[in-house]
């Protein structure tokens, strides 16, 4: 089977860890991120009728303490750029990150989550935030770790750009 | 592709609508110029133009330039995406089946090069845990230790030779993992038996991150510019030992403690060999593993272990107690396997003389709840199968049960002795059977010789009684008092001397009885009256004379009530005088008459008849 390794990225706190929690097949406590800085699961998309193995890299969040290891990246074919729809400084981590991947590594393919989509009462982004995003060519995915609401589309389209890349 | 060939329409000259002669033959002048003018200006390419169709329309030629070109377009296309691998693939595989359906052969003898070592090795690996868990086991089965151990497997629920193995391991590499260097994704991994593995691919990628996370601390920590790797990473009973090349790492998961040449002797030997042997396929590699199967027997050549004391077998003694009791079981067995077989033979002994036995037939014989069990059929007057067993065998009577039905036999001693019980004959007589007849010889009082006429019939097995041998003892007594008895005469004449009145009754009476018992007997009696004279006188005279004194006697017994056939008569003269004549008195006793008696079977009693001189005659 094919596999590829995937990273988890965003700001401190935007739900990574939980968004994926229930989704993927793990043998370690989220520990591991707070002490090795990263955690690895697995899960299985299929695109276009082939199974692929992602094994995803959950990487310890970006804050002003902390900054994420671009070295964690070395390999990865892909990632999920995650911020929280709740604040909007994590949309300002987040194309950090990216810029930084870019530089680092390229320009693979990712797809931008917003998380907490089940507290769109609170939100501080907006649909022309959003709107500006998908102007630059991202795909963005509303997403939520409680409801599970868009994880799996999240993981199938990242796969998908991935695969037809 | 289209059916129809291509083809190119030349331009043909317009017929013009308008039928006038004069612009027709302006326009066929304008078409004969028209034609000229092309061959002039586009002559060449329409010759081109031709060749090129027919290239196209003739299948023969396409065919051929086809296959110059098929294998470098395949190249072409396989190198762009899988899309005509997944074309072919159905093809390939129906090709495959037909090809084995129709014949295996070619297809087996293209696999079994790759087959053979493939499943040698896996026999191998197999047999070698195998024959360890047994030496290790066998080891420590009777040891002290071994006990404790036993203790331990049944306590944890693991296999003894699984305990062993763990306690007397001195290391052992339980996983292999073949790591792609830049992504952390598991190239391949292997694992030696009965180890538990987790996700082989996530522990990959964990391992990976951990190696990381330490060439991060070391940056950050001691500004180390190199790119540190772990060696070794220590995790209570187990380490993990890392071996990177260029773009590869081996992880190789060890229980206990291993020596460090394990490291120069086989990890890095076997990762530098993959990382040459699959360069390309590492440089290249984008997600797909399984190039890297052919990367197992290197993994393999690093499942190492090492045990206390391993597998000298040759060293291996077992304690003398162990060979002592195994002495014992032996002893025991052959001492046991000893009785069994004596028990059996006299056993067999035993049935043999008991099937000898005229009256006994042994239907059943066995074994039953630990006692020897016979069964059969039994006459009564055969011999005891008790006595037999209590004094012609040494078995112990209170080991068998026997089981007798009882039954009439045919054989000849047994209808005899049945005869004899029925029968009860006296001392005097002898029994025989032979043949369905049975034969009694001998003297007999009359009434048992009557008795056994009747009863012989009701003996089982007897047609037949042959008493002819048989005789009456009071018959023979009534018949010496008869022939005892002598009639004498007056000299010279036929007149019985006086006195004789008494001794005529007595006879008569003799006569009478002897004759009526006779028939009872089974004989019939033969009165001989002998007539006798003295020696004085001339012989023919005393030859007339006899015949009438015996003939005068006859007529004197029938005129008593006895039948003539009963007798016969006869003048002896002087040739057989009653008493040799030495006196006168003998003489006188010598003018008589005296008696004969035959006690004859009724068949004889005729023939004999025959022979001799009838009375009245």
């Amino acid at each position: 089977m094919i596999q590829k390794k995937i990273c988890l990225l965003g700001a401190f706190a935007v739900g990574k860890t939980s968004l994926v929690a229930r989704f993927v097949k793990s043998i370690y406590s989220d520990q591991y991120i707070t002490t090795v800085g990263v955690k690895v699961d697995k899960k299985t998309v299929s695109v276009n009728g082939q199974e692929i193995n992602l094994i995803v890299w959950d990487l310890a969040g970006e804050d002003e303490f902390q900054k994420v290891r671009m070295s964690y990246l070395s390999g990865a074919s892909g990632y999920l750029l995650v911020a929280d729809g709740t604040r909007r400084d994590t949309i300002e981590t987040a194309r950090m990150l990216r810029q930084r991947v870019n530089e680092h590594i390229g320009a693979i393919p990712f797809i931008f989550i917003i998380n907490k989509a089940d507290l769109t009462s609170e939100w501080e982004i907006d649909d022309q935030v959003i709107a500006e995003c998908e102007g630059q060519g991202w795909t963005v995915i509303k997403a939520s770790a409680k409801t599970g609401e868009g994880v799996e589309e999240a993981f199938a389209k990242l796969a998908e750009k991935i695969y037809r890349k | 592709m289209s059916d129809s060939p291509l083809r190119i329409v030349p331009n043909q000259p317009v017929e013009p609508d308008d039928p006038e002669n004069a612009d027709s033959m302006e326009a066929a002048i304008d078409q004969d110029e028209m034609a000229e003018l092309r061959q002039l200006l586009v002559g060449q390419e329409q010759v081109q133009l031709n060749n090129i169709l027919e290239r196209l329309n003739n299948p023969r030629i396409r065919a051929r330039e086809m296959s110059r070109l098929l294998s470098e377009a395949v190249k072409l296309r396989a190198a762009r995406d899988d899309s005509l691998t997944e074309a072919l693939a159905p093809t390939v595989v129906t090709a495959f089946h037909s090809s084995v359906k129709k014949d295996p052969r070619p297809l087996a003898e293209a696999i079994s090069p790759l087959m053979g070592p493939a499943i040698r090795r896996a026999i191998s690996t197999a047999l070698n845990a195998m024959i360890q868990a047994f030496d290790q086991a066998l080891k420590h089965s009777f040891s002290r230790q071994g006990l404790k151990w036993r203790v331990e497997s049944w306590r944890t629920g693991k296999a003894f030779a699984e305990v062993v193995l763990l306690r007397t391991l001195v290391y052992r590499v339980e996983q292999v993992f073949l790591i792609h260097k830049q992504s952390g994704l598991l190239l391949q991994h292997i694992a030696a038996s009965s180890v538990e593995t987790q996700d082989a691919d996530i522990v990959s990628g964990m391992l990976t991150a951990i190696q990381e996370a330490n060439r991060n601390f070391a940056r950050d920590s001691f500004g180390s510019t190199q790119n540190e790797h772990i060696g070794t990473l220590d995790l209570g009973d187990r380490e993990v030992w890392f071996e990177p090349s260029a773009q590869a790492a081996l992880a190789v998961v060890i229980r206990g403690k291993a020596p460090e040449s394990l490291r120069s002797d086989f990890f890095a030997p076997a990762i530098e060999a993959i990382q040459y042997e699959q360069r390309e396929t590492l440089e290249s590699f984008d997600g797909d593993a399984t190039p890297f199967e052919l990367s197992r027997p290197h993994l393999e050549s690093c499942l190492l272990s090492k045990y206390e004391g391993k597998t000298d077998l040759a060293k291996f003694k077992i304690p003398l107690y162990i060979w002592l009791l195994l002495a014992l079981i032996i002893a025991a067995i052959g001492a046991w396997a000893f009785f069994a077989w004596r028990e059996s033979r006299r056993w067999d002994d035993y049935l043999n003389k008991l099937r000898a036995q005229p009256g006994i037939v042994i239907t059943e014989e066995g074994e039953r709840g630990g006692k020897l069990f016979v069964a059969g059929l039994r006459d009564p007057l055969a011999a005891d199968p008790e006595t037999i067993l209590k004094e012609q065998t040494p078995l112990d009577p209170a080991d068998v049960i026997s089981r007798w039905e009882p039954y009439q036999a045919l054989a000849p001693q047994l209808v005899l002795a049945r005869a004899k019980t029925l029968l009860g004959p006296p001392p005097s007589v002898d029994l025989k059977f032979e043949q369905g007849k049975l034969s009694a010889e001998g003297a007999a009082s009359h009434q048992w010789i009557a008795d056994a006429q009747r009863l012989a019939r009701f003996v089982h097995g007897v047609t037949e009684f042959d008493d002819a041998r048989l005789i009456d003892e009071d018959l023979k007594e009534l018949s010496n008092q008869i022939e005892q008895q002598v009639i004498r005469f007056i000299l010279g004449s036929v007149q019985v001397a006086p006195g004789q009145s008494q001794t005529m009754k007595d006879l008569t009476d003799q006569i009478q009885r002897l004759v009526a018992l006779s028939p009872a007997a089974g004989r019939v009696a033969r009165i001989e009256i002998i007539g006798h004279t003295d020696t004085e006188g001339d012989e023919n005279a005393n030859q007339r004379l006899s015949d009438e004194r015996s003939a005068r006697i006859l007529s004197a017994l029938t005129a008593g009530g006895v039948s003539k056939d009963n007798f016969l008569i006869r003048g002896a003269a002087s040739k057989e005088p009653v008493r040799p004549e030495t006196s006168a008195s003998d003489k006188e006793l010598n003018r008589s008459v005296s008696f004969k008696i035959s006690l004859l079977a009724p068949g004889k009693a005729a023939s004999r008849l025959q022979q001799s001189k009838e009375p009245g005659r």
